[in-house]
């Protein structure tokens, strides 16, 4: 039988009613003072998106510059997202995630973590009934 | 509330209980520019931002005049509020203020949405 070991349990109860996997991580805008921001894991999107507001800490100032590629949402909608690749510090390692801004969504859009690029890097198991992420870092 | 400084921000990110962390985190040696410049800044923070979150989970009455704003918490206080992320991100780095939560405040404080996403490349 296969089996993985965890090296992390992350409680993310926001209340027996949230059902969503709402995690904090570190970004290191050029300005060189770290922030904090919340993202959900998003084993339901195929790549990560985040909120295009968060572009100007990073310093980017035209968010076509990234890797084009589209995105549909739920509703079947498309629309063009670019990619960049991001530092990150999730659960204090430090990563680099192919992160997609979609200019077309508003602002405050909630950050997704999805499975390229950021699930790829590790292994996660959830214990929803107690709203626990199992991470390891292979 | 307490008064703020960089030293004090660091000691109110003490882990939150619920998390519990089975291997050694223990901070890098500062090796960029960045760091040895503002040596209160830590190389690595896996709680940062948790305290902030649940803060303002569990007190939505007390950002009921953010509503629409970008703000920055840290610890228990809401150090900024303006219109843009940049406006707030602008006060931390003046102030160095690091680890700080930066949220934009939901309009409505009802009960969220279910988010159900499916993205495609």
């Amino acid at each position: 039988m296969a089996s993985l070991e965890f090296s992390v349990e992350h409680d993310y109860s926001a209340g027996p009613d949230d059902h969503t996997a709402e995690i904090q991580i570190r970004m290191f805008p050029t300005g060189g003072i770290p922030i904090a921001v919340t993202a959900v894991l998003d084993t339901g999107a195929s790549i990560s998106i985040f909120d295009k507001s968060l572009l100007p800490l990073l310093g980017i100032t035209d968010v076509t510059a990234g890797s084009e590629f589209e995105v549909m949402a739920a509703n079947n909608a498309r629309a063009k997202a670019y990619a960049y690749d991001v530092e990150i510090e999730f659960l204090g390692r430090r990563m680099r995630v192919l992160i997609g801004f979609c200019p077309a969504w508003p602002d405050g859009t909630p950050n997704l973590l999805g499975m390229k690029s950021f699930f790829e890097q590790l292994h996660v198991a959830f214990k929803h009934r107690e709203r626990l992420a199992l991470v390891a870092f292979p | 509330m307490a008064e703020f400084s960089p030293e004090t921000a660091v000691s109110l990110l003490a882990p939150p209980a619920e998390t519990r962390l089975q291997v050694d985190y223990a901070p890098e040696t500062a090796s960029s520019v960045q760091y040895e410049q503002r040596p209160w800044i830590r190389t690595r923070n896996p709680k940062a931002g948790t305290v902030e979150s649940r803060w303002a989970r569990e007190h939505p009455e007390l950002l009921n005049s953010f509503r629409g704003t970008w703000v920055a918490i840290l610890g228990d206080r809401i150090l900024k509020s303006g219109t843009t992320v940049g406006e707030v991100y602008d006060f931390l780095r003046s102030q160095g203020y690091a680890d700080a939560l930066i949220m934009k405040v939901p309009l409505d404080q009802g009960r969220r949405p279910y988010l159900i996403a499916r993205w495609q490349v």
